[in-house]
């Protein structure tokens, strides 16, 4: 376990931890399941793991919803403000300090039901326009690929954009499309072609209290390896109806 | 045209598989056997789907496009190959080791990780596994003695820990036609006092650098540059140093594939055990051969490089000698050749031959022969514990399906990342020798031990390796003072060892000895070696024909 303790905050290498006293503030956004907003609170796969990381490591965090791109600008600006949960990328990687994983997100590619290219491998994907939404890391992916990408504001704006047919094919995280498919009748199939998987993390600014993030580290850790959070993706995966093959 | 063998009791028809996996160093005959065994071989495992991951050069492009598809038509076992950034997948099998959550069933992992692999014992041990529960996926015309990269994927006591995938190697690149005009080879001669020609130190890599740069300044009505590298802070920048830079420049001591006792990452070691990377404790990460080898990338850099490159990434810098407008490249993989080989490039001619090549790359002023001479990547098949036995299994196949014969040779010339002797050596591969600039020649020699990948004395690379980007980062990116620097990531890199040391304890563990001081591990034989009187000995270079001589078989 220290070895990721040691990989993720590994400028900051102490054989003890240094002293924590800061309030964080989370950052975060609507990205349901993951984080929906109820009448009275939030709700979804993050909050549930943020309330084990709080209790476990009992430091005093704050969550704050934002728009993604805000969220994600704000934690790159301010000490003790992160952005959770984002994609762990190379690109992103020495903009942040950061708290990993959390979980592995899965993404597909989708389309309409009534107009289904088939796709055998990544290489097709670049016969389609393909949906994402601002700020997500598998947009950026996919363009690196050399596939033409058209950014919603948000999923289900990309979602919704397939339906319309002003895409051809719209590149979701599973579970979020499991969400999409369950609340609304957008005519896109069920089962998406599987492409990638991301790490998703809590992402801090660079100038947080040091000893504050080790203690989360630590507290992730423990918590990944005692199961709770994958009871928590279980829960999700259940509830929905697909399989993260984990 | 179609490809019959008739069975005892039906017929079965290869004919995609034998169309697209040619050419290849088995008969046809031979082929089809070995498909045939594929497809029964996983027919308990029909309906299966696996994940797979790796980095983003063409042979996994081509594995994940090509080869996945026809390998769930043959066997019915779906795979997701996944292609992504090296840091990624390091970061992803990193976790998936220390949380024991299924992310994937296989992965190609770099053989750099093999430290750390040998010691978690969280990867699974394929000598082992083909001998028991791997034995009947295993196939029996694998033939593993014919693989070239084993000396980097096995552990210290003798077991396959994982099977080459592909490889590549850092060479020197130039552009051969500039080198050769008269005018150009006349200013040189005139300005430095020796030949333009290939370098065989750094002295003579920098004064053509300086060359190109300042004095030539322009060729045929385009800006050119003498030197072309990236610097910006950002895990690629950790394997332009960690991949054998220090080693090139001469820091680290004598030893293939790796110096012993201290390595090309300053990690001295007594036995099998690192013992410090600090001066003090008789490592070599902040002695002046270190201090040396960064000083002349950050100048070189600023100096002689575009002056976007000290902004960029290893992938935005990949793509900069195709413009045609850098002279040289000091450190170049190539897994980019089959890139480079395109009838439209700038860097072409009109045949589509190349108007580059690649040679042995220049060597350090602390440089002693015995010592690697650059490095190679060999990402290679991985299977950790953590899967379940029936994906590693099925997984097992589909890697194997990737390095078998009746693949490879296929694989190997669209990729240009050759893994078995029998391919390095057809006829169709030797034929290709004109237009792969260097290529066939390097990997047909016996130079190809000399370019190594990080060894078994670095024991935990992921958590090491971010160290690199992090410190080197702010002397190439930020500007800040190269000897304090290396002091600072030397005694991060004493801490980080002392922690996998106190974390993972085993015979093998990192245990750092006593500091004292460094004049003392400097008055002591080999590495950390004292400064040079002088770093910049006279330059010397060497006709392309005479470099390619070190080369032959």
């Amino acid at each position: 376990m220290a070895t990721l303790k040691v990989t993720t905050i590994g400028l900051a290498l102490t054989l003890s931890f240094p002293a924590y006293n800061s309030e964080l503030v989370f950052n975060t956004y609507i990205d349901p399941p993951y984080l929906t907003e109820g009448d009275e609170d939030l709700t979804g796969i993050n909050i549930d793991i943020f309330n084990l990381l709080k209790q476990h490591s009992k430091l005093d965090i704050s969550v704050k919803l934002l728009p993604l791109k805000r969220a994600y600008l704000i934690a790159q600006e301010t000490p003790n403000h992160c952005v959770f949960a984002i994609e762990r990328t190379q690109a992103r990687e020495s903009s942040f300090t950061w708290v990993s994983p959390m979980y592995i997100s899965r993404y597909a590619i989708y389309q309409r039901q009534q107009a289904i290219t088939p796709l055998t491998s990544i290489a097709d994907l670049k016969q389609l326009k393909v949906g994402s939404y601002l700020g997500s890391g598998i947009g950026e992916y996919l363009e690196s690929l050399g596939v033409e990408v058209d950014l919603a504001k948000t999923n289900l704006n990309s979602a919704k954009k397939l339906q319309r047919q002003r895409t051809q094919a719209w590149a979701s995280d599973i579970l979020s499309s499991a969400y999409v498919r369950y609340h609304y009748s957008l005519g896109i199939q069920k089962q998406g072609f599987d492409f990638y998987s991301s790490l998703r993390a809590i992402a801090c600014n660079k100038d947080s209290d040091i000893g504050a993030l080790q203690k989360l580290q630590t507290s992730l850790n423990q918590l990944q390896k005692s199961g709770k959070i994958s009871k928590i993706l279980a829960s999700y995966e259940h509830q929905y109806q697909v399989d993260l093959g984990l | 045209m179609l490809y019959w063998l008739v069975g005892s009791c039906w017929a079965e028809d290869f004919s995609p598989w034998l169309e697209e996996f040619q050419p290849s160093s088995l008969s046809q005959q031979q082929q089809i056997e070995e498909l045939r065994w594929f497809k029964q071989a996983a027919q308990p495992y029909q309906g299966i789907t696996i994940r797979a991951i790796s980095e983003r050069i063409n042979t996994h492009w081509y594995e994940a496009t090509v080869i996945a598809p026809l390998f769930y038509q043959l066997t019915g076992i779906k795979v997701i190959h996944e292609i992504s950034g090296e840091d990624d997948v390091v970061k992803k099998l990193q976790s998936q080791m220390d949380l024991g959550i299924n992310y994937y069933d296989i992965y190609v992992s770099d053989s750099d990780l093999i430290g750390g692999h040998f010691r978690s014992r969280n990867i699974v041990n394929l000598s082992q596994f083909m001998q028991h529960q791997g034995k009947d996926v295993t196939l029996p015309s694998l033939d593993i003695d014919d693989f070239i990269g084993l000396a980097f994927t096995t552990g210290p006591y003798g077991d396959l820990l994982q099977l080459p995938d592909q490889q590549f190697a850092n060479l020197y690149w130039y552009r051969q036609d500039w080198f050769k005009r008269p005018e150009l080879q006349q200013q040189f001669q005139t300005i430095y006092g020796y030949p333009l020609a290939v370098p065989v130190n750094w002295s003579a890599y920098e004064d053509i650098a300086e060359f190109f740069t300042e004095h030539v300044k322009e060729i045929d009505g385009q800006k050119v540059y003498g030197h072309m590298d990236y610097g910006k802070r950002d895990p690629s920048l950790g394997w332009r140093i960690s991949d054998a830079w220090l080693s090139m420049a001469g820091m680290g001591d004598v030893g293939l594939p790796n110096g012993v006792p201290v390595d090309e990452w300053g990690i001295r070691r007594h036995g099998c055990r690192p013992v410090g990377a600090s001066m003090r404790r008789g490592g070599a990460l902040d002695s002046p051969a270190a201090i040396y080898a960064i000083q002349k990338y950050v100048d070189w850099l600023k100096r002689y490089a575009p002056p976007e490159a000290q902004k960029m990434t290893f992938s935005q810098a990949g793509a900069e000698i195709a413009k045609g407008h850098i002279a040289q490249q000091i450190f170049w993989y190539t897994a980019f050749t089959a890139d480079l080989s395109q009838p439209d490039l700038a860097v072409t001619d009109k045949d589509g031959l190349p108007l580059w090549r690649v040679a042995p790359s220049p060597r350090g002023a602390y440089w002693q022969p015995g010592m690697k001479s650059g490095y190679q990547d060999v990402g290679a098949w991985t299977l950790v514990k953590s899967t379940p036995l029936k994906r590693q299994q099925a997984a097992w196949l589909y890697a194997q399906f990737n390095v078998a014969k009746t693949v490879s040779l296929r694989k190997t010339m669209v990729g240009l990342t050759p893994i078995r002797q029998s391919d390095v050596m057809s006829k169709p591969f030797s034929e290709r020798s004109a237009e792969l600039g260097g290529l066939v020649e390097f990997y047909q020699s016996n130079a190809r031990n000399e370019w190594t990948p990080t060894g078994l004395n670095v024991p935990n690379y992921p958590a090491l390796s971010s160290l690199w980007w992090q410190y080197i980062g702010r002397a190439s990116d930020h500007g800040e003072a190269v000897p304090q620097i290396m002091k600072e990531l030397a005694q991060s890199m004493d801490l980080a060892l002392a922690k996998i040391g106190q974390d993972n304890p085993g015979p093998c563990s990192p245990k750092l000895i006593s500091a004292q001081q460094a004049e003392l591990w400097l008055a002591h034989p080999g590495s950390p070696k004292p400064k040079l009187a002088n770093e910049k000995p006279p330059g010397k270079t060497l006709s392309y024909s005479e470099l390619i001589k070190q080369w032959q078989p």
